[in-house]
C-alpha cells in the first residue's frame, strides 16, 4: 500500500515509521503526497478546502516560537 | 524497537517522536488535523480569519505543551479539547472581541503570514473542480472498493472491522481501500499541483 496511506492509517512498523520520517525531511514528493492523501480523507468527511498554505503558516508559527519569537 | 505494527497507534509514536525533538513527527500531526481542528473552531466562531488564528494558537499551544502529555493519553481527544476550549475562550474574551479588526487592515499591519488571506475566484473555482472530481471518482469506484474506502474513511472503522462487515480477509479489504485512495489521488493530483508551493 501507498506509504503516505499507511502512515496517516498508523499501519506500519515502528521501524517502517523512523525511515519515512527520515524521508519526509527531504523529500518533498512524499510530503506532497501524505498532505493529498490526507485531504482526500477530509473531502471524504465532508471538509473541503484547500491547504492555500495553512499548514506552512501554523508551522511557521512553530517555527517562530521555538526561536523565541511569538 | 519492535516490528509489531505501532502498538499504541500512530498519534502515540508521533507524540512520541515530537516529544523527543523530532519536529516531522508533529508537521505530520498537524497535516492530519489541521482542517478537522479549524472545522471545530470554525463551528464555534463563524469567521475563518479568527478561526485559522485559533488553529494556529491551538497547535502553538500544543506543541509547547507536549513533554506534559501523557504516553497513554489520547492525542487526539487531547488536541480536539483544547481546540474547543480555544474557541470558547474567545468567545468569552471581551480583548479578543476588541480585536475584531477587519481582514484589510491585519494585511497593511503585517499579519498576513499569520493568518493567509481570502481564497481568490480562481482558488475558489479550482477546489470546487478538485472536489467534484473526488465526489465524480468515488462514484465510479467499483462497489467493492468504494464500501470498505468509505467504511474507513468516514465510519472510521479499523481494516479488521470493515473486513468483518464485508466478509472478506483483511489483506483483500487493504487492497481495496488501497486500490481505491490509488484512484481517487490520481485524479487529485493534477488539479492540486498549482498549489504545490502553498502547501507541506
Amino acid at each position: 500500500m501507498n506509504e503516505a496511506s499507511r502512515l496517516l492509517d498508523g499501519d506500519m512498523t515502528a521501524v517502517e515509521l523512523t525511515t519515512l520520517l527520515e524521508r519526509l525531511k527531504h523529500d518533498t514528493d512524499l510530503r506532497d503526497e501524505v498532505a493529498a492523501q490526507q485531504l482526500i480523507r477530509d473531502s471524504l468527511a465532508g471538509l473541503r478546502t484547500l491547504d492555500n498554505g495553512y499548514t506552512l503558516r501554523i508551522l511557521a508559527r512553530l517555527r517562530l516560537a521555538r526561536m523565541g519569537g511569538t | 524497537m519492535s516490528e509489531a505494527q505501532l502498538a499504541g497507534g500512530v498519534d502515540a509514536a508521533l507524540v512520541a517522536r515530537a516529544q523527543h525533538g523530532e519536529m516531522v513527527a508533529f508537521e505530520v500531526l498537524v497535516v492530519k488535523y489541521q482542517r478537522r481542528v479549524a472545522a471545530t473552531i470554525r463551528r464555534v466562531v463563524h469567521e475563518d480569519r479568527i478561526a485559522e488564528e485559533l488553529t494556529q494558537e491551538v497547535f502553538l499551544s500544543v506543541f509547547v505543551a507536549l513533554p506534559s502529555f501523557r504516553p497513554d493519553g489520547i492525542f487526539e481527544a487531547w488536541l480536539f479539547t483544547i481546540a474547543r476550549n480555544a474557541a470558547r475562550s474567545y468567545l468569552r474574551s471581551a480583548q479578543n472581541r476588541q480585536d475584531d479588526r477587519p481582514i484589510e487592515q491585519l494585511d497593511e499591519a503585517g499579519d498576513t503570514h499569520r493568518f493567509g488571506v481570502a481564497p481568490s475566484a480562481e482558488e475558489e473555482a479550482m477546489a470546487h473542480q478538485l472536489f467534484e472530481r473526488i465526489d465524480a471518482e468515488v462514484a465510479a469506484l467499483p462497489e467493492q472498493q468504494r464500501r470498505a474506502l468509505l467504511m474507513r474513511d468516514i465510519d472510521g472503522l479499523d481494516y479488521k472491522a470493515v473486513a468483518a462487515a464485508l466478509g472478506q480477509p483483511v489483506n483483500t479489504v487493504k487492497s481495496h481501500i488501497f486500490r481505491a485512495r490509488e484512484a481517487i489521488a490520481s485524479c487529485a493530483r493534477p488539479l492540486l499541483a498549482p498549489t504545490r508551493d502553498r502547501r507541506w
